[in-house]
C-alpha cells in the first residue's frame, strides 16, 4: 500500500513544539547537577588519597618503631618479646602456680 | 513560513555521533546536552504529549527524561541506543503520570495554522488524526513527522516492527477515509 501523498498532507502539517523555556530550564538544572556531579567526585578522590596517605604514613610509622624497638632490645620481631625480662618472670610465676596446685610429685 | 521547518528527519541515525555526544556529556560538557536535545525532544515530546494529553505535563516529562541522562553521570557514556534509551524512559514516565490521573485530555501533537496549507487543512488532520486510538497516532507521529523505520518505532515502543506496521497501516486506511470524506464535502 503507497501512502505517500497521505504522508506529504500530514508531514506539511506542523506539530505542536515544546516551549522554549522549557530548553533553558533544563539547561540550568543540568548544570547545576553536573557542577554537584563534579564536587562529588572530586570528594572521592580527596578522600581516596586521604586514605591512601594515611594507609603509608602508618606502614612507615610501624615500620620506624618496630625498628627503634630492635635497637633497644636488641633482637627483631617476636624474639624481643619471648627474650625479655617480662616474658621470663611470666614464665616462672606460671610455673610456680602449678607446683603449688599439683604438689611437688605433680599430683593434685 | 513553511511548515516543513517542523519535520524532525535530522535525528541522529548515526549511532558514532550519539556515542560521541554522550561522551562528552558524561565529561559534564552541556553543550552536548544541548545538541542531544536539539535532536531528540521533539520525538520524545510527542511521544508524551500523545500518552498524556496535556502540554504542560508534557513538558514536565520532557525535561525529566533529559534529567535522567544528566543523572547516569559517568555511565551515560555506555548507552547503545539513546532513541531507545530515550522513548522507554519517557514511556515510564507517562505511565506513571497516567496512574495517577482519572482522565486525560485528547490533546492532538498537531498544531492547527493557518500557515501554507491553510487552517482548514490544519483542522480536518488534527481532527482525523484524534479520531485514531492513541496507540495507532503515535505510529504516525513517529513514521511520518519524524521518518523513523518500523524497527525503530517497535524499539522506542516496545513493540514488534511487524505490529508497528500494523497499527500504521491501519491509521493510514482510517485516516485516509476520513480526509477523503471530509475533502468530498469541501
Amino acid at each position: 500500500m503507497n501512502y505517500d501523498r497521505l504522508e506529504r498532507r500530514l508531514r506539511d502539517i506542523p506539530l505542536r513544539q515544546p516551549a522554549p523555556e522549557v530548553k533553558r530550564q533544563l539547561l540550568r538544572r543540568a548544570a547545576g547537577r553536573l557542577r554537584a556531579q563534579r564536587r562529588g567526585h572530586l570528594l572521592r578522590w580527596v578522600f581516596a588519597a586521604a586514605a591512601g596517605l594515611l594507609i603509608v604514613i602508618n606502614l612507615v610509622f610501624g615500620q620506624v618503631h618496630s625498628q627503634r624497638i630492635a635497637q633497644l632490645t636488641g633482637r627483631p620481631g617476636i624474639q624481643r618479646v619471648i627474650g625479655s625480662v617480662a616474658y621470663a618472670e611470666g614464665l616462672e610465676y606460671r610455673e610456680q602456680m602449678l607446683r603449688d596446685i599439683l604438689g611437688p610429685n605433680g599430683n593434685s | 513560513m513553511r511548515a516543513n521547518q517542523f519535520r524532525t528527519g535530522n535525528l541522529m541515525n548515526d549511532r558514532s555521533e550519539d556515542r560521541d555526544l554522550l561522551t562528552a556529556l558524561a565529561r559534564g560538557d552541556l553543550g552536548a546536552l544541548e545538541d542531544l536535545y536539539e535532536a531528540y525532544a521533539p520525538p520524545v515530546y510527542h511521544l508524551l504529549l500523545g500518552r498524556v494529553g496535556d502540554q504542560d505535563k508534557a513538558q514536565d516529562l520532557l525535561q525529566e527524561v533529559f534529567m535522567a541522562l544528566v543523572d547516569r553521570g559517568g555511565k551515560v557514556g555506555k548507552i547503545r541506543n539513546l532513541r531507545a534509551y530515550l522513548f522507554a524512559i519517557a514511556c515510564r514516565k507517562a505511565s506513571g503520570l497516567n496512574k495517577r490521573r482519572s482522565a486525560t485530555e485528547n490533546l492532538s501533537q498537531v498544531e492547527p495554522t493557518a500557515g501554507d496549507v491553510g487552517l482548514a487543512e490544519s483542522v480536518a488532520v488534527r481532527d482525523a488524526l484524534n479520531q485514531l486510538p492513541a496507540e495507532q497516532r503515535e505510529v504516525v507521529v513517529l513514521k511520518v513527522w519524524h521518518e523513523l523505520t518500523f524497527a525503530e518505532i517497535g524499539q522506542a515502543l516496545d513493540i514488534s516492527p511487524n505490529t508497528a506496521a500494523s497499527r500504521y497501516r491501519y491509521a493510514m486506511e482510517k485516516l485516509r477515509a476520513i480526509l477523503g470524506e471530509m475533502n468530498d464535502e469541501l
